[in-house]
């Protein structure tokens, strides 16, 4: 975010944050002068819906004078004053600016051909943000999820033959955040509760992931009609093969 | 039925939902025909605000989520019958509605690129991060029967609500739907919530340049699909339109894209009719629905509001404008009081 120091003007923070964040930064100076077609085309509706609103805005939220007092006051308002910026309905008067400019016009293929050109121009100009919005890479585990876990998940995600699994995990830090990295998943408590392994089948368990070389948990789980189908680095993944008593 | 198929239709019927509410405050004037637009619009903005204030009462009063789906139910029920009975002559004379109103060309057009945008969102996948906290509690709220109680991830129970947590109360509509249609909240925000917004924000900025231009359809028409152009084109993840795309389902997306504009579709009413109660009502349920959707709501909207409605006031010499105004703000106000001293 933009950082504001205090011997720097409001008027420089104020272009620095529409340049920062209302990219590309001509956009709003581009709005600005649409708002003056509107303001002499439009007549007096067009004024007091957008000029005049603009004016207050700008002798108050948008005053360099008047906003460096209330960081002062309230400093964590200058990470959220780009927000204020949201008030200017700048892509309205793009097209109220555009449509009063193409409608002087008399003859109908000169509007029609006004307005492709103006909507192909905003196009082309916008082509690098265009650009730049393919290019935002997705972030990777940005749960923060043990990478343990997310093997863990992902195959029994894709193993599972149902679209909401039950699982019952040995950790319980692993069960709780299994749900939030798959919301798919359903969760027992049934093997980290002490003597609740006898709810496996009353909980309708799918799978069951326990902790490597534990032989008396994988006999009781096979007791149950579990079988062990796969294994990462710590832990082992038991699927329910029996669906009798 | 698929998913998508299913959310389809709750996003249909979620317009619906706004169109028949939005008859109990209808835009229009008396004998001033009403569209179907801004019919839609003013049922939006009904709903959002009573659904604020039902949710803060159930939560305050710690009631499950399944008793907040009754009360939600029940009184989202009780005023789409109202809007019937205030509306049933026309209903039966089949004169409810008349129409958006746009030229054919400039009708197609502007359907097609909402619809793109629509598509868009709920095709491309967004970074931001932020969403996955609020699906992850409306998730922790359906699994466990409860409002904003459980921690998602942990699991452990809150003990106290911050003002936050109670006053932005937008998503209870969403859990609401999901509850009801069994659909995940992360289709409910993605495939539901994101379009409508986006058509709700195409459908202001029509009847804006509507308005504007004293019916003229061509004009309308073609400033509406500039205007719809150029929000799609010109975006960051900071701007209204980038917001829109990039995360349509949260609160900070339908107050830059629904509400500020519904603000200056309320102001341009109010100033070309004759003095307007049914208008000064919904800019005061627009002040409540703004607590609901983000606490920056709590400056935007004052802002906007105060800035449309002083000109319109002044200028238009609708002095009625000023106390609707200064009435409106009460709701933002007492929430700015809560959010500094609570």
């Amino acid at each position: 975010m933009t950082a504001y120091e205090t011997t720097e003007s409001g008027l420089s923070f104020l272009i620095k944050t529409i340049l920062g964040y209302q990219a590309p930064g001509y956009f709003l100076f581009f709005a600005a002068g649409l708002l003056v077609a509107a303001a002499i085309f439009g007549g007096k509706q067009f004024r007091i819906v957008f000029l005049w609103p603009f004016v207050i805005l700008c002798a108050t939220v948008f005053n360099p004078y008047l906003f460096p007092l209330l960081f002062e006051r309230w400093p964590e308002l200058i990470e959220e004053y780009y927000r204020f910026l949201w008030l200017i309905p700048a892509f309205l008067l793009i097209g109220g600016g555009f449509a009063l400019i193409a409608f002087k016009f008399r003859s109908k293929a000169a509007k029609f051909l006004l307005i492709l050109t103006f909507a192909a121009g905003i196009l082309l100009l916008a082509v690098p943000s265009l650009r730049s919005y393919r290019e935002i890479p997705l972030p990777a585990n940005s749960l923060k999820a043990d990478p343990e876990l997310i093997t863990l998940c992902d195959y029994i995600a894709g193993e599972s033959e149902t679209d909401t699994p039950v699982i019952a995990f040995e950790r319980e830090d692993f069960a709780k955040e299994a749900v939030a990295y798959n919301p798919s998943f359903r969760i027992s408590s049934a093997l980290y509760l002490p003597g609740g392994a006898g709810n496996l089948k009353n909980d309708g368990v799918n799978f069951c992931v326990i902790a490597k070389s534990r032989p008396a948990m994988e006999e009781k789980l096979q007791s149950l009609g579990y079988r062990a189908i796969a294994h990462t680095p710590e832990n082992m993944i038991f699927a329910q093969f029996f669906t009798g008593n | 039925m698929s998913h998508i198929t299913l959310a389809a239709f709750t996003a249909a019927g979620e317009l619906l939902v706004y169109f028949i509410i939005g008859g109990i405050l209808p835009f229009a004037a008396k004998g001033e025909k009403k569209s179907l637009f801004e019919t839609v619009t003013a049922g939006w903005i009904v709903t959002t605000a009573v659904m604020e204030v039902t949710a803060v009462i159930c939560m305050r009063a710690n009631l499950s989520l399944y008793e907040f789906s009754r009360c939600a139910v029940i009184t989202l029920s009780v005023l789409m019958a109202l809007s019937m009975v205030i509306n049933f002559q026309s209903i039966f004379r089949g004169t409810a509605v008349v129409s958006g109103g746009m030229s054919f060309f400039f009708s197609v057009f502007a359907v097609i690129v909402v619809m793109i945008g629509s598509v868009a969102l709920v095709l491309i996948l967004p970074a931001a991060g932020d969403p996955g906290g609020i699906i992850a509690q409306m998730s922790a709220d359906i699994r466990s029967d409860s409002m904003h109680v459980m921690i998602p991830g942990s699991m452990a129970v809150r003990t106290s609500f911050s003002t936050k947590d109670l006053l932005v109360r937008y998503h209870a509509f969403d859990t609401l739907v999901a509850e009801l249609t069994g659909l995940h909240p992360m289709i409910v925000m993605r495939v539901v919530r994101a379009p409508v917004v986006a058509v709700l924000s195409g459908m202001i900025i029509y009847r804006i340049f509507y308005r504007l231009f004293d019916g003229r359809h061509g004009e309308s028409g073609a400033a509406a699909v500039l205007a719809i152009v150029a929000g799609a084109a010109f975006r960051t993840a900071y701007t209204p339109s980038g917001l829109l795309y990039a995360e349509g389902w949260t609160g900070n997306a339908s107050l830059a894209c629904v509400l500020l504009p519904a603000v200056i579709l309320i102001g341009i009413v109010i100033l070309k009719q004759e003095q307007n109660r049914r208008t000064g009502i919904l800019l005061f349920l627009s002040g409540i629905a703004a607590v609901s959707l983000s606490p920056s709501a709590l400056m935007l909207w004052p802002a906007a509001a105060v800035s449309v409605m002083v000109p319109v006031s002044v200028f238009g010499k609708k002095w009625k404008g000023l106390i609707a105004l200064m009435l409106s703000l009460a709701a933002p106000s007492a929430a700015m009081l809560m959010y500094v001293y609570r």
